[in-house]
């Protein structure tokens, strides 16, 4: 007896879902949602303390793929989802800058490393690495590399001048590359080419 | 995190509930949540698991719900010209476009376009209506074809048009009352919960079976020798769909079993049972069958006739269509029900 | 929030009356249904799957009132039916009994295809997804079944003895399925296994000779069978509550039909 459970099927569904949206089935993208409105509020309420713009964030975005499923070709949805969210997430930030003339603040540092669960597992030296980072350098990391965001984008969302996340990137790479010399094996982690 | 075994292209893990619920509370170190960011990014399965879990906090769960009715109520709100079709139509790709398109969207959330294009549509439609044509019925049809081909070349049975005649427009309405409705279509009652079931369903089947049957009766009529009084090969054809469209809308009242019983009864008695009073023993040869079949079909008045009870009954099923929204009373479902209350 | 409500809801069938002014309401989450043979759990179930057309009351499903057509065709297209005997083309394989459904149900026809594997997959019949219904075990057919009632992810899922023919072990995973398909659908299960609702219910409705003998959690209607009216009766604690429950129904009735007299 096979188990109750989604297996491989989930291969091609969020693909047949935004072809769905495309034309129009509203049902789809009450599953394309289901789906995916989770993980993303939680990514965007890591990067955003503001829980009002969180959800207007949330809600643009899912509101972007109605409109454009269209654009979609093929590949990662879910990569896909968060272009379209972390754009939305820049000009939010951008607008609301704008209107406050207030700096973002940083989010306060997360726990130290001592419960990570990635030790020992294929990320395992990279997480050791940037633990030993400082935030501010982390969040610049985080934001060009994991989010994908080009720098004008990330001075934008971070609050910070262009100026300072190149140098702060800079700096991060610099050290990164550092702490996995130290730890010896920089070259077989999948994020060896980063430096 | 379990690590799995997947082929070269797959990721080597995937994200564990523990991980989830961590991703979702906020407490997962950021290293671990960026691993999890970008596998989720790729992976539609761990993506549902961790959203699933986030809605399970009891912060995030309210507020997820709420941006889904309002994502809702605005994608709703939309008239068709905007929303995904006006993008589409931005995109100038028109081949994507389904024909249907102009009418899907416009009630908002209830109507939604049926496929993506013609042919596919097309495709589903003919698959749909197979189970009308499995079975007994496209047996008969063959049966009766070959049987009236091979009794009039290999008997020499000239007469076998004449009966082929008088059989050939009833072989469609039995297809049509074994093709639809509780007795005759096993997943009737899965059916009948349907969008799809009811009028339109027993529609795309009686199309499906007149579209067998028609050509290949007229083809096969075609072939037979005809004798002089018989009528032509195609002059079966309105007084077929008019008894097939009375079956129809003879079922909106009676259910289509017994319509189809009814209807074959009547052609019977208006065929056979003058030819047998003009018979000598009582028993019609096949020359008076064939001067009765000319009665009953040939000639424009015959025919004209024909046309208008076809459209008679096209138009009473047409008021009668809301008969075929819910199951017969007399269903499976009572016999369910006298089961259940037995 | 309800998603399903029926007011003096009356279903008869010929002199029988299968169900006498029911009211209820249901939400998301797993209802079960259970009461013993003739109690209407069927005509209710077939009332709410829009196939049987009730004698008398109102019904309302997903904020539509079933009167038109076209509130009926809305009405379907967000419902899931898995019939208490149902049949199928035994020519069909498994993809396309589910995928006949699909098309029932209008789903778009490019989404169908990837929710029909997808339905499948979840009731773990991945493996057969192309052999023929007629080669398939009744255990596998009964969760075939169960494929094409969620294939179009339905916001109102209706199972009429759906564990019925699934060995224990297969009930168990059912159960779960159930579980994980109430955080967002009103599944409505009639069944007369009392472990089914234990289990996997949130909310049970307990019918008596078509009227409603009880409403309650599986938990209060254990406590119930704890308590000193279930105290003489055996079995565990939930199908105690069971009997003590029908036993109380059935004495109020008795009681109003005598002051009437």
């Amino acid at each position: 007896m096979k188990r109750f459970r989604p297996l491989r099927a989930d291969r091609g569904y969020d693909a047949a879902l935004l072809r769905g949206i495309a034309r129009g089935d509203q049902a789809a993208l009450a599953a394309f949602y289901d789906r995916h409105a989770g993980w993303l509020h939680a990514r965007l309420a890591r990067r955003c303390a503001d829980a009002e713009t969180v959800r207007e964030v949330l809600q643009d975005t899912f509101v972007t793929v109605w409109r454009s499923a269209g654009s979609y070709r093929s590949g990662e949805a879910g990569g896909w989802l968060w272009v379209i969210a972390a754009r939305r997430l820049v000009d939010a930030q951008r607008a609301q800058a704008r209107a406050e003339r207030v700096v973002h603040e940083p989010p306060a540092a997360v726990p130290s490393a001592e419960d990570s669960a990635l030790g020992g597992l294929e990320y395992g030296d990279v997480g050791t690495a940037l633990d030993r980072l400082s935030p501010e350098l982390r969040e610049v990391l985080r934001a060009t590399v994991i989010d994908g965001l080009t720098t004008r984008e990330a001075a934008q969302l971070l609050g910070i001048p262009e100026g300072t996340v190149k140098t702060r990137a800079m700096r991060a790479r610099r050290e990164l590359r550092a702490v996995l010399g130290q730890l010896g094996n920089a070259a077989t982690t999948p994020w060896g080419g980063l430096a | 995190m379990k690590r799995e075994q997947v082929g070269p292209g797959g990721p080597a893990w995937h994200v564990d509930e523990a991980m989830s619920r961590r991703y979702a509370d906020g407490s997962l170190p950021e290293p671990d949540a960026w691993s999890l960011e970008k596998h989720v990014e790729a992976c539609g399965r761990c993506a549902s698991a961790v959203s699933a879990a986030v809605r399970a906090t009891g912060t995030a769960g309210p507020l997820l719900e709420d941006v889904r009715g309002a994502l809702l109520r605005t994608v709703a709100e939309e008239a068709p010209g905007e929303g995904a079709g006006a993008t589409e139509r931005k995109r100038g790709a028109g081949a994507r476009r389904s024909p249907l398109r102009p009418s899907a969207g416009r009630r908002g959330v209830a109507v939604r376009p049926a496929s993506a294009s013609l042919p596919g549509r097309l495709a589903r439609t003919v698959w749909a209506a197979g189970p009308a044509l499995r079975g007994a019925w496209g047996v008969a049809l063959l049966v009766v074809c070959a049987g009236a081909v091979a009794l009039a070349y290999g008997a020499g049975f000239l007469a076998a048009r004449s009966v082929f005649f008088a059989l050939a427009p009833v072989l469609p309405l039995a297809g049509v009352a074994l093709s639809y409705g509780p007795y005759a279509d096993p997943m009737y009652e899965i059916s009948a919960a349907a969008p799809s079931g009811g009028l339109r369903l027993l529609l795309i089947r009686t199309t499906a079976v007149l579209g067998v049957s028609l050509p290949l009766l007229t083809a096969v009529g075609a072939l037979l020798p005809a004798p002089p009084g018989v009528p032509g090969a195609a002059a079966w054809l309105l007084p077929g769909l008019a008894l097939t469209v009375g079956t129809l809308a003879l079922g909106s009242c009676t259910g289509c079993r017994t319509a189809g019983a009814l209807v074959a009864a009547g052609w019977a008695f208006a065929v056979l049972l003058p030819a047998a009073a003009h018979a000598p023993n009582g028993a019609p040869t096949p020359a008076v069958l064939a001067e009765q079949l000319g009665r009953c079909v040939s000639g424009s008045a015959a025919q004209s006739g024909w046309a208008a009870a076809a459209l008679c009954c096209a138009g009473l099923l047409a008021l009668r269509r809301r008969a075929f929204d819910f199951a017969p009373d007399h269903g499976p479902g009572s016999y369910l029900n006298r089961l259940e209350n037995s | 929030m309800s998603t399903i409500s029926v007011n003096g809801l009356t279903v008869r069938h010929r002199r029988t009356v299968a169900l006498d002014g029911v009211d209820l309401d249901f939400g998301p989450g797993v209802h079960g249904l259970l009461g013993p043979n003739g109690a209407g759990k069927t005509s209710l179930i077939r009332v709410l799957a829009t196939v049987a057309r009730p004698t008398g009351g109102r019904v309302e499903l997903l904020g539509h009132a079933l009167s038109g057509h076209r509130e009926l065709s809305a009405a379907r297209r967000r419902l899931g039916y898995l019939p208490q005997d149902f049949g199928y083309y035994p020519g069909f394989t498994v993809r396309e009994f589910v995928g006949y459904v699909a098309w029932l149900k209008a789903m778009p026809g490019d989404i169908a295809g990837a929710a029909v594997e997808r339905a499948v997959a979840r009731v773990g019949l991945a493996d057969r997804i192309d052999s023929k219904m007629r080669t398939l075990s009744g255990g596998m057919v009964r969760r075939a079944g169960i494929a094409q009632a969620i294939v179009n992810e339905p916001d109102v899922l209706l199972l009429d003895e759906p564990t019925a023919g699934l060995d224990p072990e297969q009930r168990v995973e059912f159960r779960s399925l159930l579980v994980e398909l109430g955080h967002r659908t009103t599944v409505i299960v009639s069944t007369h296994l009392v472990e089914d609702v234990a289990v996997a219910c949130t909310e049970v409705t307990l019918l008596a000779s078509g009227r409603v003998a009880y409403r309650g959690t599986p938990a209060s209607l254990a406590t119930l069978g704890e308590s000193d009216a279930g105290a003489d009766l055996g079995g565990n604690p939930v199908e105690r509550g069971y009997t003590a429950a029908l036993r109380g129904h059935r004495a109020a009735v008795a009681t109003t039909t005598g002051a009437r007299r």
